[in-house]
């Protein structure tokens, strides 16, 4: 195999080994990852409350939701888990040309993700599910409750969305990088920990798309 | 107790005791008045500007000094007087008097008593029920009324709403009969 | 290697070969700005939370003058608000709760496990970046612009009817949270990961257990509050309701997320506290720790047991009563660890070696204001009790023996333990101990008295208050000065031994621990040679007859 670049990882100066520095990093990112569900885990106990206080008005606002947009959009995140964990695959094995079309493919899919939940939020200004918008009349005016229910699907989602961003700009930064020569040679490591993170909001997405979407139902 | 803003809490150092009032929720204090006499009463859930200048007496006096001061200086209208008005002005007493041709049920006596629930059970009448049903009448549906009432939720101001369940708690048997 | 001849190394003399210290690796204010040296980072942090701490005590001067005529005749109504607002948000985010774990954590932490730095040194400097702009963001909005909904920021006080700056200072308090989480995240792993060979949990200064217990609430409590206030600022700017009862929302699921956090808070400021005091005692009755072992799991004990215990900040807001019940028990179960602790260290001093220098003298100091502060809180958790002193000064009075008496006085003993590594330089003793013992004084002159008004029945944030209480007022007012000049001292004799103190050896106070085996202060990567642990931690010589 030409293309089967030599991996490993650049020794940074506060360590004493690279296997000291893989176990850093990926105990770093993994207590990242328990913030930020924890971050998220403040919504879901939201989503919860109003569900029990305004069970009628939840299950109302929840009928407005595009159920099958956020259907698809989860095949669509699940699909670019399977294409990131073909990056780490073939970081291991050195293929660094097949790893870079990987990362892309993962990139183009959280675009593709990223543009129905522009749509979705498009669908939802139009049949006038936007209650925060003072001038915007809102469909289910009678129900305040059923608002703070949309609210918390805004706040839910556009918080996904931030990180799906982040995460499409951090993996287009990281593909540009790979591209160089002798990039699996010094920070192979990169790879492995990014894939942490996407695989996260993955996860973060199926359970945000579960409690708001389908539980209420 | 209820708050018709923000978070207050009524507290009576003399008494040791306090509690909260929430906007939104009703919360309960009681206490056995056994000395006459009177009491400094303060707010001391961080309220605004002005918190602390939000205090008062409590006065605690015999039964007999209770009835004169009844009679020569309570001028000003009750709670439930109050409430009798915003009765009559919101409409409710239209269907919820004794011989209305809208099947309603009767609110006399109501407060405290255990009310039988569509689909089985009991919940009693208290002042969050009552309030409640009146903002949200859809939920917790009367087992033999059909529910035509509209909901009150945004149309009754938060001090007329108060007065309302202050004026339903404290009609009595008697009034029906 | 023999355990001695591995304590008793002397550092090399300076010599071209051997490296700079870190002080004076290079003199520009870039090297300083742009450093990722953990114990640049620590003193980063230092200067920036001495000049918050000042900004939040000249607040509290004019609070405590404010309340000396019962009028309140000296500021309006108003302004009292803002000046108590000021001293909250500015003592409780920005000092007390970066206070030890971003300086003496960021210092000492790798020097105490034998690590060259922490596992992420510019992830570090990211966070005191983060802080920075958080920190001076809010400042301006609450000297400028003036917030007055306190440090708690209850909705809907803050959502709807407050007047004043809230957004901003939200914003500011949510970004010094990240701040948190990247300083816990970089202890957590650099503690399970750089350890120097030899260097098993069980061998850790307490300073490290702590200041890993106090990571791990970092990790998991702060973003609970940054999501609760993100929702507020949306609440404010959009409406959205989910803490407004006009809207069908509920005020008191704020309370519940704000309390998940800021109760673990509290242990974030007294948690690392308690490790300072762990580190004095032993070095100034020059006796190992009295049941070492027992000490590390009470910390953790208390890192998790206070993850259950906001409820007590509700027992009067018609929480269920079943539920006041459960909180209260899990309340009193806190005195348990902390218990554990106090004997400990008590049992350290019992027929050790002792000298009361001024380290010495605040640690002894700590464990006196600390027990007070833990007894009335066991007041506090009592559901009966609570009924009458909730919100009043009796509470005021507690947290600051908590606060003020527990980790204030554990951050000075710490500055004056560890000033000599830090600087190079030790401070003067004599004024140190004046200062030691004038702090002690003035603390509680100043906040016992709160005690008995809040028993008496004075409510907390009260402005205008009724003329009875106004002798205690002015008792607590007058000791407020005493505790102002023990503060002044310390900032001038300190900074004079910068330039005048008599140089200090690498270990002026025959200590045990890694930290007292390199240089005074100590070289860019922390060790000239990398440290090997093969010895217990605190082993000061046993006497003889003695049993550990």
């Amino acid at each position: 195999m030409s293309d089967r670049a030599a991996i490993g990882v650049e020794l940074a100066e506060q360590f004493t080994d690279v296997a000291q520095q893989r176990r850093a990093a990926t105990l770093g990112m993994w207590s990242w990852l328990l913030t930020e569900l924890l971050l998220f885990a403040a919504l879901f106990l939201i989503a919860l409350v109003l569900r029990i206080l305004h069970p009628d008005s939840v299950r109302e606002a929840a009928h407005h939701l595009k159920f099958w947009i956020g259907a698809t959009n989860t095949a669509v995140l699940i699909c670019s888990s399977l294409t990131m964990s073909g990056a780490i695959v073939t970081s291991r094995l050195g293929w660094q040309r097949a790893m870079v079309r990987c990362m892309l493919a993962t990139a183009a899919l959280g675009s593709l993700f990223l543009v129905f939940k522009g749509y979705e939020y498009y669908q939802d200004y139009i049949e006038h599910m936007t209650p925060f918008l003072a001038w915007r009349p809102y469909e289910l005016s009678g129900d305040r409750a059923s608002q703070l229910y949309v609210s918390l699907y805004y706040v839910a989602t556009a918080l996904h969305a931030f990180h799906l961003t982040t995460g499409v700009a951090i993996l287009l930064g990281l593909a540009w990088q790979a591209r160089a020569n002798g990039y699996l040679q010094r920070h192979q490591n990169r790879i492995e920990i990014y894939g942490l993170y996407w695989h996260f909001i993955d996860l973060m997405w199926i359970m945000v798309f579960t409690i708001i979407y389908v539980m209420n139902r | 107790m209820i708050s018709q803003d923000v978070i207050h809490a009524l507290y009576i150092p003399a008494l040791r005791i306090q509690m909260d009032t929430i906007p939104g929720r009703y919360t309960e204090m009681w206490f056995k008045a056994d000395k006459a006499g009177s009491f400094h009463l303060f707010c001391s859930e961080y309220c605004g500007t002005d918190h602390s200048e939000m205090d008062g007496t409590l006065t605690i006096m015999q039964p007999a000094d209770y009835q004169t001061w009844l009679t020569h200086a309570a001028s000003s209208q009750t709670l439930v007087s109050a409430g009798e008005t915003v009765f009559q002005s919101y409409g409710c007493s239209a269907c919820h008097r004794a011989n209305s041709t809208v099947k309603a049920p009767s609110l006399a006596g109501l407060y405290g008593k255990p009310v039988p629930l569509e689909g089985g059970g009991t919940v009693i009448a208290d002042d969050s029920y009552i309030r409640d049903k009146i903002l949200n009448p859809d939920a917790q549906k009367i087992a033999g009324y059909k529910q035509t009432m509209p909901s009150y939720e945004g149309k009754i101001p938060e001090d007329d709403l108060i007065r309302l369940v202050a004026y339903i708690k404290a009609s009595k048997d008697s009034a029906h009969d | 290697m023999t355990d001695v001849a591995m304590r008793e190394r002397t550092p090399p003399p300076a010599t071209l070969d051997r490296p700079l210290d870190y002080l004076h690796d290079a003199h520009t204010l870039r090297s300083w700005l742009f450093t990722i040296d953990h114990k640049r980072i620590g003193i980063l942090y230092l200067i920036a939370i001495t000049a918050f701490f000042i900004i939040g005590a000249v607040a509290a001067g004019l609070v405590r003058l404010a309340l000396v005529v019962p009028d309140g005749q000296i500021f309006t109504n108003d302004t009292y608000n803002k000046l108590f607002t000021i001293h909250g948000v500015v003592m409780v985010w920005f000092f007390l709760i970066p206070s030890i774990p971003a300086t003496f954590g960021n210092f000492l932490l790798p020097l105490m496990i034998g690590a060259k730095d922490l596992a992420f040194p510019r992830l570090n400097l990211l966070s005191w970046y983060v802080f920075m702009t958080g920190a001076v963001f809010t400042l301006a909005t609450v000297v400028i612009g003036g917030v007055d909904t306190g440090w708690t920021f209850y909705a809907p006080l803050s959502t709807t009817f407050s007047n004043t700056w809230v957004v901003p200072a939200l914003i500011g308090v949510i970004v010094v949270g990240f701040s948190s989480i990247l300083t816990g995240l970089n202890f957590v792993v650099t503690v399970h990961t750089m350890r120097a060979p030899g260097m098993h949990w069980f061998r850790m200064p307490i300073f490290v257990w702590t200041m890993y217990a106090t990571s791990l609430i970092f990790l998991l409590a702060t973003p609970v509050i940054t999501m609760a206030l993100i929702l507020l600022v949306m609440e404010r700017a959009f409406g959205i309701g989910v803490f407004d009862p006009a809207l069908g929302g509920d005020p008191v699921l704020f309370e519940h997320l704000f309390w998940f956090y800021s109760h673990p808070a509290v242990y974030i400021m007294v948690l690392p506290g308690m490790g300072v005091i762990s580190e004095i005692i032993p070095a100034f009755a020059q006796k190992k720790i009295f049941g070492y072992k027992f000490i590390c799991y009470a910390t953790i004990g208390l890192a998790s047991i206070t993850f259950f215990v906001w409820g007590h900040h509700m027992f009067v807001n018609g929480q269920s009563e079943y539920a006041s019940l459960a909180f209260s028990f899990l309340s009193f179960a806190v005195a348990v660890p902390s218990a554990v602790k106090v004997y400990n260290w008590t049992a350290t001093i019992h027929k050790g070696d002792i000298h009361l220098d001024t380290p010495m003298l605040y640690a002894m100091g700590y464990i006196g204001l600390f027990v007070l502060g833990g007894l009335t809180g066991l007041f506090l958790a009592t559901l009966a009790i609570d009924e009458h002193i909730h919100d009043t000064y009796f509470v005021v009075a507690h947290f600051h023996y908590i606060m003020v008496g527990g980790t204030m006085l554990a951050f000075l003993g710490g500055l004056h333990f560890w000033w000599p590594k830090f600087t190079g330089r030790m401070y003067p003793e004599v004024w140190g101990r004046i200062s030691a013992l004038l702090i002690f004084l003035g603390f509680n002159v100043t906040f016992f008295p709160q005690f008995i008004l809040g028993y008496l029945g004075m409510p907390r944030r009260y402005h205008v208050y009724p003329h009875e209480f106004q002798l205690l007022n002015i008792l607590s007012s007058a000791g407020s000065t005493i505790l102002a000049v023990g503060y002044i001292f310390p900032m001038i004799y300190l900074l004079w031994s910068l330039w005048f103190g008599k140089r200090a050896p690498s270990d002026p106070w025959n200590a045990k621990g890694l930290e007292w085996t390199t240089s005074s202060p100590p070289p860019k990567h922390n060790f000239i040679v990398p440290p090997i642990v093969d010895f217990e931690p605190y082993d000061y010589p046993v006497k003889a007859g003695e049993s550990v």
